[in-house]
């Protein structure tokens, strides 16, 4: 087989060599912009920390991006590590930045791993016990300051799947402002429900245990049921 | 006559006043009754809201109950996780792994049968394991197989085998053999657990002059924030396609047999939640198969350009999606291999698009079986002219139906009907049935 190279394959090559060049350039110009960035305080790198509103942001992603190509898997499918390993794959394939596949991360992760509630902290707090008085809901007033914390919990998580207007933001999640609805259940039973978290049947997404907030302890399940009551429920 | 009216007015007057004596006590017993009957129908009014309260107190305690075994539940679950996850590898390992994939089995029965091609048969049984690992957040490795048996012999390739180097939250190289960024179909959407149909779109074929499925070389791509929209973008350089004896082939050659690399790319755009637009463009240059053809000549070498939009709007239960694909190869000296002289054949040129739409049933109902189901419909076409080629009998416009039951977010079963009309040949019927899973 003869070969000749005509001036023009020459120039096409140089051509593509430049481009070539260009391409790794700018791959590693961006690695070293990041870099000597690392080194000040902005670093994106040295930023994987979670922060408040991580978990309610990548509730928000998984159900808006990932689930605008398939369906969405529940959190216990993987374990932790196995999530951190498909989370590296789909960064790259569902084009995401780093940041929202870390908040990705962090909610499946939270809504994982949730802590284990020992049952014996849960009645002898009152949190659940069947033989608790479990007709009334909160006759009492809850202070500013319960409503107040309450608020400030559902803000940063809740809100993602349950909207700031209660009425759900995400398929599956219910209507707060129903007078019928959810929150018509005894104060234990939204309590255990949040601590365990709900599925319902035929609905793609499921809210973790603790809304997949695994710091949140009793006393914030508490405050957040009073907040919601207070905010969606018009007496 | 005086003394008889006298007579009788006070007779009268007697029994009036025996019978007002007698009537008054009666009357008392009667309120008093009365009285008695009221105080009971209290007493029992008290008793059956006292019932009724206590129903409901025993149904918040079922209620109670019933979340207690829940969150036991729910800690037996955290419990085994967290077991887990300790027992495989602690979230402080550098590196980590997961093995994913997925499983196909099919059926197919067609109208258009033939002694070559049965119009009756199972297919499948494809393994599509997935080798997943990672180094910090650094480095992701994946590696692709696809294990095939087409009845006689048992095949494997590698679909492919990629290394992500994360530069930063913007930018991710990408080195080795990779699933084309062009469009959205081949990267994001074939694998038979996302595909919503159990056959891709007419001419959305693994390794045709479509759209590529795969290429060797290098890509930089990532994602940027814009306001509150999302851009992402992926370029890349690789060895390009080839010509085939049955045209050109797109699928990722591991050697460059021309020594001219191919430039595409991508650039998509989230403006607002659930929608996504996407233009890909790729440029080549292909040599001739032709072994006697001087490189410079005249049909030595010819362009390849290729241009994509897709698609993609996906609020909650809904799936609605489309891809448009325009590419011509220039004129090149073409080899079809049966021993007669190559020509130079004119160009090809590919138009490819598609139209889906997909509805969860979950959206109107919350029975948990109605729920499970998806409604799919599809229109797609595949039109090529030109080439060496008579395409006329392969040209074809299909309409998809499908229903879909998912047992799990990864595990379905799909049935599908096809109706293919082609350009120059008889039209197909085609009942199709697929499980696939994905894990």
């Amino acid at each position: 087989m003869n070969i000749h190279y005509s001036p023009r394959t020459s120039d096409r090559r140089v051509a593509q060599s430049m481009a070539l060049v260009f391409l790794t350039s700018v791959s590693f110009a961006t690695f070293a912009a990041d870099a000597s960035l690392s080194a000040g305080a902005t670093s994106t790198r040295a930023s994987i920390k979670e922060d408040a509103g991580q978990f309610a942001r990548g509730a928000v992603q998984w159900q808006q991006v990932c689930g605008s190509c398939h369906n969405l898997r529940s959190p216990s499918e993987l374990t932790n590590a196995e999530w951190d390993v498909a989370m590296g794959q789909m960064r790259v394939r569902a084009r995401l930045t780093g940041q929202q596949a870390r908040d990705i991360t962090a909610f499946l992760k939270a809504s994982n791993s949730s802590a284990v509630v020992p049952l014996s902290v849960l009645s002898t707090e009152g949190a659940v016990s069947p033989s608790a008085d479990v007709g009334a809901n909160s006759a009492a007033v809850p202070s500013e300051d319960r409503l107040a914390v309450g608020s400030d919990i559902y803000h940063k998580g809740c809100v993602a799947c349950h909207g700031a207007d209660g009425k759900g933001s995400v398929p599956g999640a219910p209507n707060f402002t129903d007078p019928k609805g959810v929150l018509s259940q005894a104060d234990p039973v939204l309590q255990a429900t949040i601590r365990s978290g709900k599925s319902t049947p035929g609905q793609p997404i499921a809210m973790p245990p603790n809304g997949g907030d695994s710091s949140l302890n009793v006393d914030g399940i508490e405050s957040v049921v009073a907040y919601m009551r207070s905010a969606f429920l018009k007496k | 006559m005086k003394n008889t009216c006298v007579l009788a007015m006070a007779v009268v007057t007697s029994l009036a006043a025996h019978f007002a004596v007698a009537k008054e006590p009666d009357l008392n017993a009667l309120q008093q009754q009365v009285a008695q009957l009221k105080e009971q129908l209290q007493a029992m009014e008290q008793k059956v809201n006292d019932a009724v309260a206590d129903a409901a107190r025993a149904n918040q305690q079922v209620e109670v109950v019933k979340a207690t075994v829940d969150q036991t539940n729910a800690n037996a679950s955290a419990a085994n996780t967290n077991a887990l996850n300790a027992l495989n590898a602690p979230d402080s390992s550098d590196v980590k792994f997961r093995f994913a994939g997925g499983v196909t089995a099919n059926y197919g029965l067609s109208s258009r049968g033939s002694p070559e091609s049965p119009n009756s048969s199972f297919t499948g049984g494809t393994f599509l394991p997935i080798f997943l690992l990672t180094y910090k957040d650094l480095l992701a490795v994946e590696a692709h197989l696809e294990v095939t048996n087409d009845g006689a012999e048992t095949s494997t390739s590698l679909e492919y085998a990629q290394l992500d180097l994360f530069l930063n939250d913007w930018a991710t190289l990408v080195t080795g053999k990779f699933l084309s960024p062009i469009g959205q179909f081949q990267e994001g959407l074939h694998p038979a657990w996302i595909n919503k149909l159990p056959d891709r779109p007419a001419g959305f074929v693994e390794s045709g002059g479509g759209e590529p499925l795969s290429e060797v070389g290098v890509q930089l791509r990532g994602a940027f924030p814009i306001g509150s929209a999302i851009a992402n973008y992926a370029i890349f350089a690789g060895n390009g396609p080839q010509l085939a004896p049955d045209g050109l082939s797109l699928a990722g050659y591991s050697k460059d047999n021309n020594n001219n690399k191919s430039f595409g790319g991508r650039f998509g755009l989230r403006p607002v939640p659930y929608l996504d637009f996407g233009i890909s463009a790729m440029r080549s240059e292909v040599g001739s198969n032709a072994s006697d053809v001087l490189s410079g000549t005249p049909g030595s070498h010819a362009s390849h350009n290729l241009y994509d939009v897709d698609f993609a709007f996906t609020p909650p239960y809904v799936d609605i999606r489309g891809e448009y694909v325009h590419a011509k190869l220039d004129p090149v000296v073409f080899d079809d291999q049966s021993g007669a002289p190559p020509d130079l054949v004119p160009s090809t040129t590919w138009k490819l698009w598609y139209l889906q739409g997909a509805y969860r049933f979950a959206g109107i109902s919350s029975n948990a079986v109605l729920g499970k189901f998806e409604l799919v419909t599809r229109l797609s076409q595949s039109r090529v002219s030109g080439g060496a080629m008579d395409w006329r009998m392969f040209n074809e416009k299909r309409e998809t139906l499908g229903l879909n039951y998912w047992w799990s977010p990864s595990l379905v079963s799909k049935i599908a009907f096809e109706h293919k009309r082609f350009e120059n040949n008889a039209n197909d019927n085609l009942l199709r049935l697929q499980m696939a899973y994905g894990f």
